[in-house]
């Protein structure tokens, strides 16, 4: 339904197709890095020469760890090339062994043959150690719609320490379960939340609702972590289908159990700006069309394209519903 | 906030009264020591333009800066008949006068030209004189102390060339040099580089929030009751405030206090009315305008015609309609010459709809869905406005005004499915959802302004505005459904409201300075305040006017200009899923610094020729950054999703003229640099969407006959700017976007006919058949453009061995030819 507007007005007019020559957006090859550094030792420093789409069939000259140099605080840290015997890495992957401190200044530049050199930097996020998350069980006020009692409302409220305020925070849900059913078990290992349905009751229909203010939480990206931006009022409310057993008769008048049995565990994120933003970039159906705002190309490396961007992360334990008690509030502490 | 709210209006409400009680006995004064040795002709015909509401019409050779050594005409005319205070006035300079309705046209004494019937073309078409002039338009450009000024009358609109039907004011001004319309069709305006959402649209001196029908693609405003309007896009006077770019100032006509006349028009898409005349002749008028479109009339029964077949085939059901209204009202009333009260309303809104049924249904089973969408938006201005003159050289304008810019969509939905079991019961899943959006901007205010001549080189104006601005967006959502006799429903609303109070302060003086310098310095100031969060503007304007001989001017000006009000849109286009916001704690108000300087010269024969330059600088821009992939913007996050950047902008426009009694060219060309920084999301200046390097507007209409005219123009511009992709990763074949707006689409021109055949009824009304032809040689300029993946096959003998993706850019044009007629009747 959402796109019916758009539609109608294109219905309106009949329309016409001419090629354009693609030289016409240049044809100096540029550099794409994409480096996201985390509170991990590893760190993957993706960077490769993009080719005009005027010239798509060049052959771009390969980057080299001599022609990346990285900075933490100012000091150079090694950019190492991995072998083919460097576990989890692809043969020829730059990477970097470093821990990096909170707050620190994390630089990086490039130069390429036939390409402009790139510049981009960023900052470690603070540690998130003294944040509290308080979980309860609640219902939400007001709401009639079916299905909330088999699914308990789980509230979850974060504090986060002063010094944490204002940034940019983000928060994921992750579950696992096991179904018994007619003696087949089904084991559905870890994992992350990925839609909006599991979240919240309203969004569950995609197809209806286009308006952001019904989005409970804000997705950043496709990276299925629900964010703040900059205030400092954190929470988190997501339902959560507690552990349950039905019986019913069968067929030939036996009795077969469904069993069903969950875990889910909460990961707190801390993003550097570059990352927030870059995750946060969306674009509607007029971008293409030149009619909307270019945001949708942010970068901040400059020279170039792709991001520079930092992050922490914390998690909960694994969790069921004889960790939370109706009556009480759990904190978890970091 | 409330008492803040009550002391403000309360410290306003003293300094309008004092000004209005101190400043006549001050004027009073300056009067009486005032020498009569500053009176020029000029001065003095401007005193009976006032006074008895004529217009002259003079050539514009004619010197009428000479000195007046007579009596004030204010005192004369206060006593003595139009007639003779005109006799006093031209007595000993050469000047003849004629007197024809409402016209005095000047002509030199010795004047050898035989009479001839000419028609004035000032006003309306049906006043005729029996004397040999040439008009000198009120509004040329050299005679305005202001730079980037153009005066328009009603005239400038009734060329020949009617886009859609309708005489157009937004695409006339987007053919003047310097202006932009942004996307083809839409009535956008992109002043010296400036977006669409920064210009100060008036309609009586009341802003307007939304210039637009139908997404942009006509303007809200009546031709038919429009007497004047004024554009500035630089050098803007102390008491325009409130937008960066530029003041669209429409004032509407009076009605006429003596005879009763209108007109109506039946166009191919819109049709249009208008009225006006006596209520107490000589004393209180009328003014009625009222436009409709009646696109219904052809989509109800086109979609009846689809319905037909696609209800047979798939059981589906489509339905849209489209339609637009305005009305314009004015009443007046005079309770003297000098004292007039008016009532101004204005009201547009357009309704959009679209819908979709299905229906499936089978022996065992039945699904019915239903989904409309309707979308509604418009404006409401409402003023009462009292013009006084307090004494001979003070004059006063109070308005009470009401603004509002409401919007509104509503989205639903209902599906209910039935399975039938064997004993005739069923089984019955039925869902009812509503989505609907409300954003109401309502403006509540009073102003008045002070025009005062304390001597004949110095033209004060002062004045005060109190406005309270009352955001108010709205949203709700409601689901109700019923899964096999359990019923369920939920609600969950949204709402957001900012009280803005937003007073502002000017005065301004038009000074002559000497016989060949004139200036225009002002000082604005205004105040916002929002939750406790107070923004502060100063503002000066200085505009500058060298008149180095009779035929050449030399302007420069300086202003500064602060906006408030920011418009949250997810897209360029005028929707109104768009909503206007105040500036908070978080979002500063718009800044813009703009300096601007040119020549200007009024040549022989009809001609003038002006080149202006200007250097423009734009802080605290916004664009909105949207949240998720939805084209709504959100009211509970907007202001986290505003990305913050600033603008600059320089160039310089030549324009050429060439007017006479029948015909009347202008060509233009506006060589111009725009760029846009938002550190947000790029870390460089980068072109903005309209930055159009090179324009060329030429535009010539011309009257062949008493029964027959014709308009031609044509434009071309470097294309706007879009952002596509343009790498590939070799690797993996993805495709990056790298830079904003890294393609210019191919160029744009287009040619525009347009004519006008006059015929006299037999009662003597003019009737006028206009067939107005958009996009004459059916260019598909480049709407949008995109890089596009293919497959390319490589095949031996005529078959595909393999095949790889390529790229491909398309432009993508979406216009065709428009031919439209209208018929009018003036009655």
């Amino acid at each position: 339904m959402k796109r019916i507007t758009y539609i109608f007005l294109l219905f309106l007019f009949t329309s016409c197709e001419l090629p354009f020559d693609l030289k016409d957006l240049g044809d100096r090859s540029v550099l794409k890095l994409y480096c996201e550094v985390s509170s991990g030792d590893t760190t993957v420093v993706d960077i490769d020469v993009l080719v005009p789409v005027g010239d798509h069939e060049r052959t771009p000259v390969k980057v080299k760890p001599e022609d990346v140099v990285m900075t933490v605080d100012g000091e150079v840290v090694e950019i190492r090339e991995a072998a083919s015997d460097d576990p989890g890495l692809d043969p020829g992957t730059l990477f970097v062994v470093e821990e990096f401190p909170e707050g620190s200044e994390i630089c990086l530049t490039a130069s390429s043959e036939g390409t402009d050199p790139i510049e981009a930097s960023t900052n470690m996020p603070k540690s998130l150690s003294g944040s509290l998350i308080k979980l309860e069980l609640t219902d939400l006020p007001g709401n009639s719609y079916g299905g909330v009692e088999e699914r308990n409302v789980v509230r979850a409220r974060l504090e986060l320490p002063d010094e944490m305020k204002g940034c940019h925070i983000g928060i994921q849900y992750l579950l696992k379960s096991r179904t018994d059913s007619c003696g087949v078990t089904v084991w559905d290992e870890e994992y992350i939340v990925q839609s909006v349905y599991d979240v919240t009751e309203f969004t569950s229909d995609g197809n209806f609702v286009s308006n952001p203010d019904f989005w409970h939480l804000r997705r950043m990206g496709g990276t299925y972590i629900y964010v703040w931006d900059g205030t400092d009022d954190y929470e988190f409310v997501f339902y959560h289908r507690w552990d349950s057993v039905s019986e019913w008769e069968n067929e030939e008048g036996a009795t077969e159990t469904w069993t069903y049995d969950s875990h889910f565990k909460l990961r707190l994120y801390a993003f550097s700006e570059e990352y927030f933003q870059y995750h946060s970039r969306t674009a509607n159906d007029f971008f293409e069309l030149g009619m909307a705002s270019p945001s949708y190309t942010y970068t901040n490396v400059k020279g170039g394209t792709g991001l520079l961007g930092a992050f922490r992360c914390v998690e909960t334990p694994w969790l069921d519903d004889s960790f939370i008690d109706p009556d009480e509030i759990v904190e978890i502490r970091f | 906030m409330k008492r803040t709210l009550q002391y403000a209006f309360i410290l306003l409400l003293a300094f309008i009264l004092l000004l209005a009680f101190m400043l006549p006995s001050l004027a009073h004064t300056q009067a009486a020591v005032r020498t009569d040795g500053d009176m020029t002709l000029k001065s003095q015909m401007e005193v009976l333009h006032k006074h008895f509401g004529i217009n002259f019409v003079y050539d514009s050779s004619l010197d009428l800066d000479i000195p007046y050594r007579g009596e004030p005409m204010k005192a004369l005319a206060v006593r003595e008949s139009l007639e003779s205070c005109l006799e006093t006035l031209f007595k000993d300079t050469g000047i003849r006068y004629e007197i024809n309705s409402r016209y005095v046209v000047l002509v030199k004494a010795d004047s050898k030209k035989k009479p001839r019937q000419y028609t004035i073309f000032i006003e309306e078409q049906r006043d005729t004189l029996t004397e040999s002039s040439i008009t000198a338009f009120v509004g040329r450009q050299k005679n305005a102390t202001q730079t980037g000024l153009t005066k328009l009358d009603s005239k400038k609109f009734q060329r020949g060339f009617y886009f859609m039907s309708s005489p157009d004011v937004i695409k006339t001004l987007q053919m003047l040099p310097g202006v932009s319309g942004g996307a083809e069709l839409f009535s956008g305006l992109h002043v010296y580089g400036g977006d669409g959402y920064d210009n100060l649209y008036l309609m009586d001196g009341i802003p307007m929030y939304q210039a637009g029908h139908l997404a942009g693609l006509f303007s809200a405003f009546n031709t038919d009751v429009i007497e004047t309007v004024d554009f500035y896009k630089s050098g803007f006077p102390a008491r325009y405030g409130g937008r960066l770019s530029s003041v669209v100032d429409v004032r509407t006509r009076e009605g006429d206090l003596n005879e009763y006349h209108g007109n109506f028009s039946i166009g191919l898409l819109d049709s249009r009315f208008s009225l006006e005349g006596p209520i107490i002749k000589g004393k209180t008028s009328f003014n009625l305008g009222l436009r409709g479109s009646w696109l219904d009339v052809i989509s109800i029964p086109a979609f009846a015609l689809i319905n037909r077949k696609t209800v047979k085939d798939s059981g589906e059901r489509y339905n849209a309609h489209y339609r637009f209204w305005d009305a314009n009202a004015r009443l007046t009333h005079r309770f003297a010459p000098d004292n007039t009260l008016s009532l101004n309303f204005y009201m547009g809104r357009d309704n959009l709809g679209f819908g979709i049924g299905v229906e499936d249904i089978d022996e065992d089973r039945s699904e019915v869905t239903d989904g409309d969408l309707a979308l509604n938006w418009g404006n409401m201005v409402t003023s009462l406005n009292w013009d006084l003159k307090l004494s001979d050289n003070l004059y006063v304008d109070a308005s009470l005004f009401h603004s509002q810019n409401r919007s509104s969509y509503e989205l639903t939905s209902v599906e209910d499915n039935r399975s039938y079991m064997m004993d005739g019961t069923y089984d019955r899943y039925w869902r009812s959802a509503e989505e609907y959006n409300i954003a109401v901007v309502n403006d509540l205010g009073a102003k008045v302004d002070f025009d005062w001549y304390p001597s004949e080189s110095h033209h004060i104006r002062f004045g005060t505005k109190l406005c309270g601005h009352l955001y108010s967006p709205r949203r709700g959502i409601s689901v109700e459904q019923n899964i096999f006799g359990r019923g369920e429903s939920e609600t969950e609303t949204v709402r957001k409201t900012y009280n803005c109070l937003e007073p502002s302060l000017y005065v301004e003086d038009e000074m002559r300075l000497a016989s060949w310098l004139e200036a225009n310095v002002g000082l604005r100031y205004a105040f916002s305040r929002v939750k406790g969060k107070t923004w502060h503007s100063v503002e000066p304007r200085v505009a500058l006017s060298f008149r180095i001989s009779p035929m050449v001017a030399l302007k420069a000006s300086y202003t500064e200009m602060s906006q408030f009000a920011h418009c949250i849109a997810s897209t360029y286009i005028d929707l109104p899923f768009n909503m206007w916001m105040p500036s908070t704690a978080g979002i500063k108000p718009s800044r813009a610094r703009q300096a601007a300087a040119g020549v200007y010269l009024n040549l022989p024969h009809g001609m003038n020729v002006n080149v202006e330059g200007w250097y423009k600088t734009m802080d605290n821009l916004y664009e909105y950054g949207g949240t998720g992939t939805s084209i709504f913007p959100s009211i509970t996050t907007w202001e986290t999703s505003f990305r913050e950047g600033k603008g600059k902008s320089w160039g310089t426009s030549a324009e050429f003229g060439y007017r006479t009694e029948k015909t009347d060219v202008t060509a233009s060309y506006t060589l111009s640099w725009n760029f846009r920084r938002f550190n947000a999301f790029w870390h460089d200046w980068y072109p903005d969407r309209n930055d159009h390097r090179h324009r060329i507007n030429i535009t010539a209409s011309h009257r062949f006959t008493k029964r027959f005219d014709a308009y031609i123009g044509w434009n071309w511009r470097k294309g706007s700017r879009i952002t596509v992709l343009s790498h590939i990763d070799p690797d993996t074949g993805d495709y990056h976007y790298t830079s904003p707006n890294n393609l210019q689409l191919g160029d744009y021109h287009r040619l525009d006919l347009g004519f006008n055949f006059r015929k006299t009824t037999r009662r003597g009304n003019e009737s006028i058949w206009n067939l107005s032809i958009y996009n004459a040689y059916c260019r598909m300029n480049p709407f949008y453009a995109n890089v596009y993946r293919y497959k390319a096959n490589h095949t031996i003998n005529g078959e595909v061995v393999s095949s790889e993706d390529r790229p491909k850019g398309l432009n993508i044009g979406l216009i065709p030819i428009v031919p439209t007629f209208s018929y009018t009747l003036k009655f």
